[in-house]
């Protein structure tokens, strides 16, 4: 009978390989992936639907393909943090209380390859289902039955921002679960960050104008812009979520290392 | 990977581990011969899960060090972990998986290469703890006695030089034990084991070492014959049938017998001497009594104290 061969090489993201396959297997093993894209499909484009179908009949104008992208944005931007952050929430938090997270460290299992497996895949199933399959429906449907036509190459773009946005919750929602024990708290930082983001904003810039566009909830004036065409008003919003995201994964690594269990 | 391992595969200096005011662990100092089945006593709260989370790397001491396989349990904690299998006291594994895909994950931090050779791996591993029938079910509907077998499966899945397991009886009904420990002498044969308990009948049966442990100090820590040995006193038992006088006369004016005591064991007089010289006490102990008093001897031997009376002695002693 053969032998499996043993693994030499120890590096700082050790188990890598086996973190994904294991992340992958709680979005396919049980469809969780087919019944998040129908939920969200029902919350983002049939809201959408809704709005442009419902206009015309209740004696309005038919909306034009800019209210099709501004309704299809303030959807996103409105539902997919909250989507993200309930989906995400326990997926730290829970390995741990349930003592599956302490057996997964006593194999050579880098507790940053934990992070980075969790992040990644989240990222890929998250981003696939709520921007990736939402943008193409959406887009259909805008030129469908909005007034006009949207472009493809910014519509996509646009996404991207989209996605960069759900990004700055997944990373900030893992670095929770990083620091806090208790799912409640972890929910109520979160979701009173996502409610208070404009307040925050607007305090901050007291102190520093800046502050008012390094916040996530500025991307959604991004989105509008690179959709619609318009003149980008600055790239400040993307690069400082790009940074946000960064610094919300190491934080939550520096923390998750100092975890005693 | 396989680790160069000196004399002691475990070394514990000054280890200590306080939460907040509580000192879990006080300067303990402990050393774990390669080959041995280290047997780590104490009472409920007295340290011993906290110590095999340091080795684990799950905790960071406070203060100190440990060193196992020769490497800093805290610096090289991945590597040591790649030659380490661990049964935890309360295993928790991910519910919606099969035992037979708990032990494939397991087996992939290990292993990389060919799957086929991985299944053997678990298919060897699965059959080693008998749960060849269930191994294909969610572990959701096992049993403890079941959870604690996978819970061995997948500690050994890796050949580890070195086995740590946490009570891995204390759940078990006496069927469940016997086979955990016999799953354990097997695995003697590649690796050290490890292992806390509060079982002593356990202990004794399978020990080579043991160390005893009480609110966070180390008491002692000795190869198991030492410990059952009476300190430096020869002690010889003689059970006998009927009035033991003469006998009891006949052996206390040996002049190599130190001292006698009658005391009674099951009903029947049992004399406790204490000799100055083994040899001669094997040689004209029992000759004595045979041929010279007018007892029926039934019992002869050493007298070694039971694991339990030391415990006990060194726990209430420490208090």
């Amino acid at each position: 009978m053969s032998q499996p061969t043993s693994r030499d090489n120890i590096g700082p993201l050790n188990g890598l390989d086996n973190i994904l396959s294991l992340e992958i297997s709680k979005w396919v093993g049980e469809n969780r992936w087919l019944i998040q894209s129908g939920i969200w499909l029902i919350l983002v484009n049939g809201l959408m639907s809704l709005g442009l179908v419902l206009a015309p009949l209740q004696g309005a104008d038919t909306p034009s393909a800019r209210d099709g992208v501004v309704m299809f944005a303030e959807l996103l931007f409105s539902i997919g943090p909250v989507g993200v952050i309930v989906l995400t929430q326990g997926d730290l938090i829970n390995e741990t209380q349930d003592g599956s997270m302490e057996w997964m460290l006593t194999a050579p299992l880098s507790r940053a390859a934990v992070l980075v497996g969790k992040f990644v895949v989240n990222s890929v199933f998250l981003l696939s289902i709520a921007v990736l399959l939402q943008g193409t429906v959406g887009f259909v449907l805008i030129n469908r039955f909005a007034e006009g036509t949207v472009q493809l190459v910014p519509f996509l773009v646009s996404l991207a921002v989209h996605g960069l946005h759900l990004l700055f919750w997944i990373s900030l929602t893992l670095m929770l679960g990083a620091f806090v024990k208790k799912r409640a708290v972890l929910l109520g930082a979160s979701i009173g960050f996502l409610l208070f983001q404009g307040l925050i904003g607007t305090t901050l810039a007291r102190i520093h104008p800046i502050f008012q566009e390094i916040l996530p909830g500025v991307l959604q004036r991004t989105v509008l812009e690179i959709a619609t065409g318009e003149t980008l008003s600055g790239y400040l919003p993307v690069l400082a979520t790009g940074a946000w995201i960064i610094l919300f994964l190491g934080l939550a690594i520096w923390s998750f290392n100092r975890v005693e269990f | 990977m396989r680790l160069k391992v000196s004399r002691n595969i475990i070394e514990t200096f000054n280890l200590t581990k306080l939460f907040g005011p509580v000192r879990a662990l006080n300067g303990v100092n402990l050393e774990v011969p390669k080959n041995s089945i280290f047997g780590f006593l104490g009472p409920n709260g007295s340290g011993k899960t906290t110590t095999i989370k340091l080795l684990l790397g799950l905790q960071k001491p406070t203060n100190g060090t440990a060193e196992v396989f020769g490497k800093d349990m805290v610096q090289d904690s991945l590597e040591i972990r790649t030659s380490i299998g661990y049964l935890a006291q309360d295993p928790a594994y991910h519910d919606h998986m099969t035992a037979r895909q708990i032990l494939n994950f397991r087996a992939k931090f290990y292993y990389s290469g060919s799957k086929d050779a991985i299944q053997n791996r678990v298919a060897e591993s699965i059959e080693l703890v008998d749960l060849d029938d269930k191994a294909d079910r969610p572990i959701k509907g096992f049993s403890e006695g079941e959870k604690q077998r996978l819970g061995i499966a997948q500690a050994q899945i890796n050949h580890p030089d070195l086995l740590i397991l946490d009570e891995p009886a204390s759940s078990l009904d006496p069927m469940g034990r016997r086979d955990v420990l016999n799953i354990m002498r097997d695995l003697k044969k590649h690796s050290t084991i490890f292992y806390s308990t509060h079982i002593l009948d356990d202990v004794q049966r399978v020990s080579t070492h043991v160390a005893i442990l009480k609110l966070g100090y180390m008491v002692t820590q000795a190869p198991i014959g030492d410990l059952l040995k009476c300190g430096n006193e020869l002690l010889y038992y003689i059970t006998v049938k009927g009035d033991p006088s003469k006998a009891y006369a006949l052996i206390n004016s040996q002049d190599w017998v130190t001292g006698v005591t009658i005391e009674n064991t099951e009903g029947k007089p049992t004399l406790i001497v204490n000799v100055n010289d083994s040899q001669i006490a094997e040689d004209e102990l029992l000759k004595l009594v045979v041929t010279e008093s007018d007892n029926t001897v039934t019992k002869f031997g050493k007298k070694e104290h039971e694991l339990e009376e030391i415990f006990m002695n060194m726990v209430e002693v420490q208090q």
